[in-house]
């Protein structure tokens, strides 16, 4: 069951109905929630529900023994505890590419070295479930509050079905207390919500897949040879929006239901398109990850607070990490060195002092905007492609200009500068739904949302299409 | 109205009217393959969509009339006319299901190294879930005589049959008719369907070759696509004008037979062969295969000079 499918907008009207249902019986509702919670994960990935399960337990247990300051157990447990969550993230993401590297090495000095290989298959939603076990051991030992006392609701938190696939990461004392209280006793800010979710399906099932096609871009990335320099920038720029589109759109549909149960979510993306620098990309885009990182590998390496080179290598290391979160992979990493270089030369560029502000004041302007789109969009290239060979050869391929641009046709071009319009004015487009939403009589509110629900349906693919962030 | 009782109402009849009225897309979207009888809600949006169907009488979706390939065909299509082996330049055309339209399988590797050669075009043509069971869906036959018009190749490679263990949509005296994977009618009429999209590539002068399916992991599935890889090459090897080349001798284990998840690389380290779904290929099982089907190519018709 995917965000989207058919079958998952039954499974949502049962939950909400279920959760408003049996709010007044707050171990019922706890219990139920967390039953449709797995219920949802098992269907998609019943082999791994103990795993979760299992090292849910542990780090509550764990994380009881943390909070316990004056016990003895506090750090080896918060020790056991990083070892227990890094490990599974490690085995499943990253062990393979680990034990190759090293087979390879020892190989060619024709040195034989053989560690135990099995195939694995890495849990859906590992990272971020890791990163979220992570941060809450991280949290207690800091002692920014109180180990959760209650199994149940920790359970929960560890499998709330919104955000349990592909994030947002959300803290556990962003969650905790809400479910604590009981969730909302309505529905905050629902026309917002609604809008939400239903942008996000439009992202998601129509905008992402059209483009996806239409420019041909899983062909233009795995043979650019074969395209024309026009053909291979639209598919580079399309991929920008690609990305965008399937990823924001997920994120804005947890959010969206997350709000529908009583909850509310950290957004986690906030227009990054619209950016004039780097380092404003970044606050806008996968925010939950960025500040993750910021919060517990950034400043535990000191942060600003240290000398300038050693800040700008805190930032380059930071966001290599961030690079081989996404795979164990050598273009992941060139994608987190390519963003960790740029936001360095931002920094440097910033403390200098002797620069003319008119040159710097423009820099924050249009200017800074088209320089960290440009940025921005040339390091998806090697995001996207399968491996270092084909980035490069997508990069050789932007030279190509003696082909013909057999590919794109005007139609294709107009509607894919029609979405880029959406993507730079979703903001505002987003406020105006929400504005005329209130104006609305409810059986016209109804009309409206459900017609726009069957022409999304209508504009989908006749193939699901899987989210670019599960594999991640 | 409170919020609780707006979002009740709108979702649940979302939940029923979206279904009813996009029912083509739902049953398009369920694969036979993937569903899951424990999903309740699954199987609730595929019976609200097929009432609906009831009720729509236009409704196309699984109601394709197909006649069975042999009724289908002209004898001319079935029959090999005289063939004349294919000279440089090469037009190579790529078809075939996931194993030829995903990025870092088969279809995608062979088309890299296959353009950067001399006097080799490609042209490379994939879906993902076809095959030669649901021309409703896609229909290669129709898409294969297209290509043909159009790219003019003088080479085919094909892999395909991944999505095809599933009932055929025949018509007989008029009458619809399922029939059932494992039966001899299934068998017959699949021959047929395979028999006919070669003999058509071969009437244009395209000289054909098969890349057979790799065993999968899954015991149940590699038994049904082992025997899809039967009726393909026994098919193949009726005909002097086509190749078969295995993949499931090519990636098996030692023993020759099994699910291999690991081979050795050249340096001897184990390596993957499958991604998570435990079918398709990894890049480097990918590149085996590949290798083999170009050495296979520079034998027969010396691509690499």
């Amino acid at each position: 069951m995917l965000f989207g499918t058919f079958d998952f907008l039954m499974f949502l009207a049962a939950v909400i109905a279920l959760n408003w249902l049996l709010k007044p019986y707050p171990l019922i509702w706890r219990l139920f929630l967390l039953i449709a919670s797995v219920y949802f994960y098992a269907l998609i990935d019943i082999k791994y529900v103990t795993l979760l399960a299992g090292a849910s337990l542990i780090t509550f247990i764990l994380g009881l023994l943390i909070s316990n300051k004056r016990s003895k157990a506090s750090k080896p447990a918060f020790i056991i505890g990083i070892i227990v969550n890094l490990g599974l993230l490690f085995i499943y993401k990253y062990y393979d590419f680990f034990r190759i590297s090293v087979e390879s090495c020892f190989a060619s000095f024709n040195l034989k070295l053989t560690f135990p290989y099995w195939e694995i298959i890495a849990p859906i939603g590992i990272s971020f479930f890791s990163f979220r076990m992570l941060s809450y051991l991280i949290d207690l030992n800091r002692q920014k509050y109180k180990a959760e006392t209650s199994l149940l609701d920790f359970l929960i938190y560890c499998f709330f079905f919104p955000y349990l696939l592909a994030g947002p990461i959300t803290r556990a004392n962003e969650f905790l207390p809400q479910l604590k209280n009981g969730g909302a006793k309505t529905i905050n800010k629902l026309e917002p919500s609604v809008t939400l979710f239903f942008v996000g399906l439009f992202k998601k099932l129509v905008l992402s897949t059209w483009l996806s096609s239409a420019l041909l871009i899983n062909d233009v990335f795995a043979v650019p040879e074969q395209f024309s320099s026009l053909a291979i920038l639209a598919a580079i720029l399309g991929y920008a929006f690609v990305i965008y589109c399937d990823f924001s759109g997920y994120s804005d549909m947890a959010i969206a239901c997350a709000n529908f149960l009583g909850f509310e979510l950290s957004p986690n993306f906030l227009f990054p398109y619209r950016a004039n620098s780097i380092g404003e990309f970044w606050r806008r885009w996968h925010i939950s990850f960025y500040k993750w990182m910021l919060d517990y590998l950034y400043i535990p390496l000191g942060g600003n607070r240290v000398s300038k080179f050693r800040s700008y290598l805190n930032v380059l290391i930071v966001f290599i990490a961030s690079g081989l979160w996404h795979g164990a992979a050598l273009h992941y990493l060139i994608w987190g060195l390519w963003h960790g270089l740029g936001l360095t030369i931002e920094r440097a560029w910033s403390n200098l002092k002797n620069v003319n502000t008119f040159l710097k004041k423009s820099l924050t302007g249009f200017l800074g905007w088209l320089i960290t789109f440009i940025f921005v969009v040339f390091g998806w290239i090697f995001f996207k492609a399968e491996n270092m060979e084909r980035a490069f050869a997508v990069i050789k391929g932007l030279g190509q200009w003696h082909k013909s641009a057999n590919t794109l046709s005007v139609s294709i071009i107009i509607i894919a500068v029609l979405i880029a319009l959406f993507i730079f004015f979703e903001q505002k487009i987003i406020e105006f739904i929400n504005k005329i939403q209130t104006l609305m009589p409810i059986s016209v509110w109804l009309l409206f949302w459900i017609s726009l629900g069957i022409i999304i349906y209508k504009l989908a693919p006749n193939t699901i299409p899987p989210f670019i962030y599960f594999s991640f | 109205m409170n919020a609780v009782k707006k979002i009740l109402i709108l979702i649940i009849i979302s939940a029923v009217i979206i279904p009813l009225a996009c029912s083509s897309q739902l049953l398009a979207w369920i694969s036979p393959h993937d569903t899951n009888p424990a999903n309740i809600f699954e199987s609730a949006s595929i019976q609200l969509a097929k009432l609906a169907n009831q009720f729509n009488k236009n409704n196309t979706i699984n109601i394709t009339p197909l006649k069975p390939a042999e009724q289908e065909s002209p004898q001319n299509i079935t029959s090999i006319q005289n063939f004349k082996q294919p000279e440089k330049p090469y037009r190579v055309l790529i078809m075939g299901d996931s194993f030829a339209a995903v990025a870092g399988g088969f279809g995608d590797i062979l088309e890299q190294k296959l353009v950067i050669m001399n006097d080799i075009n490609v042209l490379r043509r994939g879906k993902v879930s076809s095959g030669l069971s649901r021309p409703d869906y896609f229909d290669w036959q129709t898409e294969s005589t297209n290509l043909i018009q159009e790219f003019q190749p003088n080479v085919a490679i094909i892999m395909m049959g991944a999505n095809d263990a599933q009932p055929l949509e025949v018509y007989q005296n008029g009458n619809k008719k399922y029939l059932k994977y494992g039966t001899p009618e299934w068998d017959a009429e699949y021959s047929q369907r395979v028999k006919l999209f070669i003999t058509r590539l071969i009437n244009n002068n395209i000289k054909v070759y098969w890349v057979g399916l790799p065993t999968m992991k899954n015991a149940e599935y590699a038994k049904k696509i082992h025997h899809i890889n039967e009726l393909v090459e026994a098919v193949v090897k009726e005909n002097p004008y086509a190749t078969y080349l295995s993949a499931e001798k090519l990636l098996a284990n030692q023993d020759g037979t099994s699910y291999s998840a690991f081979l050795p690389d050249e340096k001897g380290v184990m390596r993957a062969t499958r991604i998570d779904d435990g079918i398709h290929l990894t890049f480097f099982s990918g590149t085996i295969l590949v290798n083999k089907i170009i050495d296979i190519l520079d034998q027969d018709l010396n691509i690499k000079n």
